[in-house]
Parts: structure tokens; C-alpha cells; sequence
């Protein structure tokens, strides 16, 4: 009896271990991940403008964020240079694949390229844009002296000072960045199918198209579903490319200003951090909604099958 | 395998070391702030008090009280005023100087924690409203009768909270002025009298009527449309009870400022770029932006006629006019306005209270320091009336000997502080905006007012708009 208590006590013991083995990650987790959410919802229902005691208003700030016209403009300025950002890249990351994935191209030095095309992603942002806006420079950048040197435009393009084309640099710049991050996940994920399967087809005399559309693309949707999913989320968070190419221009601020740069001037320029909290909460909700929507559309997709 | 163990091995130690490095850096950045902070007032107290900074090591008691003071400020010009301190009464003083980016956090951070490892703060006029608010700055009562009858009206009225309690000081002011070339102004006007140039840049459409003139002669009156800006607040607030005020003064502001763009009245050169600091001294090219000037070679020049700038900002002309140095003239221009300046005061959780608040009395409220201050600092402007009084004959040869003490003390006297909101840096930004996108020919003003109404009703909703 004695002996049977002592062993069971010794297996507790050691499955109480666990929470120690465990403990540092769920310390700094809680800290500084679970807290500052929760806080922040606090706030949300408040008036805390960093410098005074925050005072309870209720749905206040809430409703005030779907009357919030600056907002859902910057929204729909998130919203296309995202557009921009995702055609590019999935569209190259895409074309990528494929090349690398064909067995008949056989393209060697797939390693050597999978660094490259990451490497503007291992760039600091603010080196990124420090470049882009060097480079885009509307009298004296390389661009505009290569395209008025070759004759292209007659004029120098007022790259970042038109709305329209700075959107666009900044959905670029955005692609260009993690264009190799998706190209690599595909490349893992085709590199994950059985190759009997290309070779069965191929046997059977399908063509590349075919075998792209059949075995390629239906094979990789777990992979894609997790693309496009982590591609919408960063892409809805866009930041600091948008803020850093636009720094010290007001006006151009605003034509690349998403949602959130509208939610960091709003806490820390116009101190309305419980406003602020509820433009983050009601953000969360919209991402969230769009990747149970891409994460649905998928797997029905999948069904019809 | 060697090479593969050693590059392990090497690893592993860059990662020891980092984070090695990770857990220290709080520990080693704090002690060297603090040697730096030291050594710093060690430096600046130097030649004039070389016993006290063998004292200031911490191996003898360094003042009779043993206290020590810790500021946090934003320039370095309180450096100089804790040498002193500390030359006069041993009291010991390590100054942090904070980037002014960065300022409001630290402090909001340290002093939400209710935090008294600070003693002294400082702040800027725009900065003051939500540090009053927040109660970070201590009860000056104890030092507002003698403020008041000291220092110059809009600093005392700058340094008071809603409630009109004395919460900081400033031991500088700073009015603003058209600072303009004298040799340009015997050209063009044959005259280069400051009162003559006052009534060139009286209201808006002389200014208009005066870059005409300008031009004309062959130069640009500004350097760019911006140097209006400071007039904006002329004859009213942005905000009056909660109500947004669109007044003449500012539609004046905004038409001046477009016909300057459009009819190509100014040089296009932007406050701080390279061509703006090129043209205190003599030529610049036209249309330079922010271009590096090496790369505009054979641009045609011009010269510019004047700037609007608060005080510092003609410290800032005078130390970049070379051979034009004392060749420029100091005169008013549509309204007096202020811009920027230090004010000083105790942090409400301070162990030191009583020793804080008599630096922050010796800073500002001393003629001896003002006086000392006024000659040591080369040019600035002191809050100290009777200082200011003092030196009103003095006669600036960097200004053509003109009186600029007794030009800066009636400017000074002139502002009225009443116009000034918490609100002003922001929507001075919108309306810059939309003055931007009307110059441009993006909006017509209509539609360019309607899009600044709709920015500040979303940004500020408490604020009223009534069109």
C-alpha cells in the first residue's frame, strides 16, 4: 500500500515537472502577449489618452470607428496597395515554382536561388525604404534617369509624390520583399508530393499544364490556404514600408496612410489610446472574419472535387 | 569536422556573448549614462569649478545636504545652468539629455510608474497641456508671485495649467520675427530700416504686394510658402469653447501661401534642406527642394530676402551667413508669435522637492543667472524682464547693430498667449494640407476646406464644426 502511494505521488510529482519545463515560455507569453491584449480591450471601453486616468464610456469609441471617414479611407488604401502586393507576389512566387518544379526544365542551383530571392526580406524596412525612395528620387533617382535616358518618358515620374504611383511603389516594394518568403513555402510544398505521382503522369503522357493543374495545384492547397492566409493578415497590418516612404509629406501620408498608421497616429500623435484600442479590436475581427472566409472558400473548393 | 566544430564552437560563444550582452545592457547603459551624465557636468563645470569635480566623484560628500539632483531635459543647454548650480551650492546635478523624439514616452513611462528617479523635467509649450493634465509636473505656487512679476507674461502664462496653478518655467523666450538682408532691402527699397520693412510685411497682401517687389529685383522673399505659417494664429485660436475657428486671419494665411507657391514668389527651398542653410550666406539655386546642392550645378540662382523665425532660428541665420554676417535686420511682421522653448519643472514624485524647486528658481528666476546666461549662450533670449530691460541698448553687430534685446522684449510682450491650444499642432498640420493640395491644383479651396473640416471632425470629435 505504502509502496503503490509513494509511486503514484513520484508520478505527480514528475507530471507537475511539466508546468516547470513550461514555465518560462508561459511567463513571457502571459506578460507580454496576453496582458497587452487584454488591457488594450480595457482600454478600448475608455477615454486613456496616456496621461490621464481612464474613465469607462462604453461602446463610445466603437461606435465612433464606423463614422471614422479617415479611417476607412486608410482602410481602402490598405486594401489596394495590398491588392498590388498579393498579384505580385503569388503571381512571381508562382511562376517560380513552377519553373523550379518542372521536371523536364531540370533547373539546377534551386538552394542558391531560394537565398537570393529571400534576401530582400533579411533587409531592415527602413533600409528598404531609405532605397526605394533614393532610387524613385523625382529629379535625381537612377529609375527616372535610366527611363528619361532611354527615351521612355519625356518627363521625370513623380514617383512618390503622385498618390496613385506611391501606392503602387509601396505594394512593390512589399512583393519584392516577400516574394521569395511564399516562393518558398510553395517550393517546400511541391517538394512535399510524392514525385511517383509526376511520374505516373508523365508516363501516361500528361502534359506540363496538365500535370500543373491536376497534381501541382491540388497538392499544395494546405500549403496555399496557409499563404494566403498569413499574406492577408500582414498585408492588412502594412506599417512601416508605408510610413517610412512617406515620413515628413502630409499630403502623401495620407495617400498611402492604412489602417494601421491611422492607429498609430490616432494613440501616439493625437494621445487617443482607448480610441486607438478600439480601431485595433475592430481591425482584429476584420482580419479574423477574412481568414475564416479564405479558409472556407478553400475547403468547399476541395468538396466539389 | 575541425572546421565544422570550430564554427560550432564560434557560435555557440557569439550566442553566449549575445546574450550575455542582452542581460546586462540595462545595468551597463544606465551606469554609463550615468558616468557620461557625470562626466559631462564634470566638463561643462571645468575651468570654473575645478574642486567640485573632484567632489562629484562620490568620494567625498558633494554637498552639504549629500542631496543630488537628476534632470532629464532636452538640449543641452541645462549643462551649463547645473555647472553653475552646482559651483554655487555643491549640490550635485547629472543631467540626461533625451532625444525630444523620444522625450514624452520616457516620461510618460517613468512618471505613470510614479517613478522618482527623476527630479527635474522639462517640457515644450506644446507638450505642457498633457503633462499638466497628467500631474507629472509639481505645485510652483511657492514661486508664483515672484514669476509673475519677473518673467515675461506668455512664459508665466505657459507655464499654468487649466487651474491656473504655476506648474513650469522657462528661463528663455522666444518670439518669432522676419529676419531680413539689409544689403537687399537698400536695393530694393532704398531703405533698410526696420521699422520701414515692418510695414512691408504687415498684413497678408502687403507681404503679396512686397514678393512682387522681390522678385522683381531679381530674388525671392522666402524661401518657401511655409514661412507664413507662423501667422496663422493671428487675431484667433483654432479652437474657441469647443468651437473650430476658420477666421479671415487664417483664409488669409491660406490664399497668401498659394499665390506665394503659384506665381513663383518664393525660392522652393523647404526650412532645413541644404539650399536653405546655403542661403543665409549669399546664392542658391532656384527650385532646389531638398536636393543636395552639389547636384544642382548650373540651376539658375537667386537670393533669398527673409525668413520667419522665432528667435533661435535667427541664432541659426547668424552662425550660417559667413561673409553676410551682420548684414541682416531684424523687423515684425503681420502678428508676434512664439515658437518652441524649454520650460523647466520638478517632478511631482521627487524625494528632492524643496532642493528642484530652487533649481528650477535658479534657471529662471535669478537676474544673475539670466544675465550670465544671456552673454554665455551668445544670443538667447532670456524670460527675465528686467534682464531683457537691462540690456535693451545693447547693440547687435551681427544685426547691424541693430537693439535686438529691446526688439525681442516688445515682441515678447506682444504675444497673447490666449490664442495658443493643444490642438494647434495638428490642425496647423491639416490645414498645411490642404493649403499644399490647393498649390498644387489637386483641390479647389472649396473642396480643399471641406476635406480640413472633415479631418479635424474625425480627428478631434469633441471639437465642434460648424461651416
Amino acid at each position: 500500500m505504502s509502496v503503490e502511494k509513494k509511486k503514484s505521488k513520484g508520478i505527480k510529482n514528475r507530471d507537475n515537472m511539466g508546468w516547470l519545463f513550461i514555465a518560462p515560455f508561459l511567463i513571457v507569453f502571459l506578460t507580454f502577449s496576453i496582458y497587452p491584449v487584454l488591457r488594450t480591450l480595457y482600454l478600448s471601453f475608455t477615454d486613456y489618452s496616456g496621461f490621464n486616468q481612464p474613465t469607462w464610456t462604453g461602446l463610445t469609441n466603437y461606435k465612433r470607428v464606423f463614422t471614422d471617414k479617415l479611417l476607412w479611407e486608410a482602410f481602402g488604401n490598405t486594401i489596394k496597395i495590398w491588392g498590388i502586393n498579393i498579384i505580385l507576389q503569388l503571381g512571381v512566387a508562382f511562376l517560380l515554382t513552377i519553373v523550379f518544379s518542372d521536371i523536364k526544365y531540370k533547373m539546377r542551383g534551386l538552394s542558391v536561388f531560394r537565398a537570393l530571392f529571400y534576401l530582400p526580406n533579411l533587409i531592415a524596412c527602413t533600409s528598404v525604404a531609405f532605397l526605394f525612395k533614393t532610387l524613385l528620387d523625382w529629379k535625381f533617382g537612377s529609375v527616372n534617369q535610366i527611363l528619361t535616358g532611354l527615351g521612355i518618358t519625356d518627363t521625370a515620374v513623380d514617383w512618390l509624390g503622385t498618390p496613385v504611383l506611391l501606392r503602387t511603389v509601396v505594394g512593390v516594394i512589399g512583393a519584392w520583399m516577400w516574394f521569395g518568403n511564399s516562393f518558398i513555402m510553395l517550393m517546400a510544398g511541391v517538394q512535399g508530393i510524392n514525385g511517383d505521382y509526376f511520374e505516373a503522369a508523365a508516363i501516361d503522357g500528361a502534359g506540363r499544364w496538365t500535370i500543373f493543374g491536376k497534381i501541382t495545384l491540388p497538392l499544395l492547397r494546405p500549403i496555399m490556404l496557409y499563404v494566403a492566409i498569413t499574406s492577408l493578415i500582414g498585408g492588412l497590418q502594412i506599417f512601416d514600408i508605408p510610413y517610412l516612404v512617406s515620413l515628413g509629406n502630409q499630403k502623401m501620408t495620407r495617400s498611402v496612410n492604412t489602417a494601421v498608421m491611422h492607429l498609430y497616429n490616432m494613440a501616439f500623435k493625437n494621445r487617443q489610446i482607448g480610441y486607438a484600442g478600439a480601431i485595433a479590436f475592430i481591425l482584429f475581427f476584420i482580419i479574423a472574419i477574412c481568414s475564416i472566409g479564405i479558409y472556407f472558400a478553400m475547403y468547399a473548393k476541395k468538396e466539389d472535387d | 569536422m575541425k572546421a565544422k566544430k570550430l564554427t560550432a564552437l564560434a557560435l555557440a560563444g557569439v550566442m553566449v556573448l549575445s546574450m550575455a550582452g542582452c542581460g546586462n545592457s540595462n545595468a551597463d547603459s544606465s551606469t554609463a549614462s550615468n558616468n557620461n551624465a557625470a562626466s559631462d557636468s564634470n566638463a561643462s563645470s571645468g575651468s570654473t569649478a575645478a574642486d567640485n569635480s573632484t567632489a562629484s566623484d562620490g568620494s567625498t560628500p558633494s554637498s552639504s545636504t549629500g542631496e543630488k539632483l537628476v534632470v532629464w531635459t532636452l538640449a543641452d543647454d541645462l549643462k551649463q545652468f547645473a555647472a553653475r548650480y552646482t559651483e554655487q551650492t555643491g549640490v550635485d546635478i547629472e543631467i540626461n539629455v533625451v532625444a525630444p523624439a523620444d522625450y514624452s514616452t520616457k516620461l510618460t513611462s517613468a512618471l505613470g510608474a510614479k517613478s522618482s528617479e527623476v527630479d527635474i523635467i522639462v517640457g515644450e509649450p506644446q507638450m505642457l497641456g498633457n503633462f499638466f493634465e497628467a500631474g507629472f509636473f509639481a505645485d510652483l505656487s511657492a514661486l508664483d508671485a515672484e514669476a509673475k512679476e519677473q518673467i515675461v507674461e506668455y512664459v508665466y502664462e505657459a507655464g499654468k495649467d487649466d487651474a491656473g496653478v504655476l506648474r513650469a518655467l522657462s528661463y528663455q523666450v522666444t518670439p518669432g520675427a522676419i529676419i531680413y538682408r539689409r544689403d537687399l532691402a537698400q536695393e530694393i527699397f532704398g531703405t533698410d530700416d526696420p521699422d520701414e520693412m515692418s510695414k512691408k510685411f504687415k498684413d497678408f497682401d502687403t507681404i503679396l504686394q512686397t514678393a512682387e517687389e522681390v522678385k522683381a529685383a531679381g530674388y525671392r522673399i522666402f524661401s518657401d510658402s511655409g514661412n507664413l505659417r507662423w501667422y496663422a494664429n493671428a487675431g484667433s485660436a483654432w479652437v474657441v469653447d469647443g468651437v473650430l475657428q476658420v477666421s479671415d486671419a487664417k483664409l488669409g494665411y491660406m490664399d497668401a501661401a498659394v499665390k506665394l507657391y503659384q506665381d513663383e514668389l518664393v525660392a522652393f527651398a523647404p526650412e532645413w534642406s541644404a539650399a536653405w542653410y546655403a542661403s543665409m550666406a549669399g546664392e542658391l539655386p532656384l527650385d532646389a527642394g531638398w536636393s543636395d546642392l552639389a547636384e544642382l550645378e548650373g540651376a539658375e540662382m537667386t537670393q533669398v530676402f527673409s525668413y520667419s523665425l522665432p528667435s533661435w532660428g535667427a541664432l541659426i541665420v547668424r552662425d550660417n551667413a559667413n561673409d553676410n554676417k551682420g548684414n541682416f535686420g531684424i523687423c515684425s511682421g503681420p502678428c508676434s508669435y512664439f515658437g518652441g522653448g524649454t520650460f523647466i519643472g520638478v517632478n511631482t514624485y521627487s524625494e528632492h522637492q524643496e532642493t528642484a524647486a530652487d533649481f528650477v528658481r535658479f534657471c529662471t528666476l535669478n537676474e544673475d543667472t539670466a544675465q550670465w546666461w544671456l552673454e554665455t549662450s551668445n544670443g538667447d533670449v532670456v524670460s527675465n524682464k528686467a534682464v531683457l530691460d537691462a540690456n535693451q541698448d545693447y547693440e547687435n553687430p551681427s544685426f547691424g547693430n541693430q537693439k535686438t534685446y529691446e526688439f525681442y522684449l516688445e515682441e515678447a510682450n506682444n504675444i497673447d498667449y490666449s490664442v495658443v491650444t493643444k490642438y494647434d499642432d495638428s490642425i496647423g498640420n491639416f490645414w498645411g494640407a490642404s493649403i499644399e493640395a490647393i498649390q498644387k491644383g489637386e483641390m479647389t479651396k472649396e473642396e480643399a476646406i471641406e476635406d480640413f473640416y472633415m479631418q479635424v471632425e474625425t480627428t478631434f470629435p469633441e471639437i465642434t464644426v460648424i461651416k
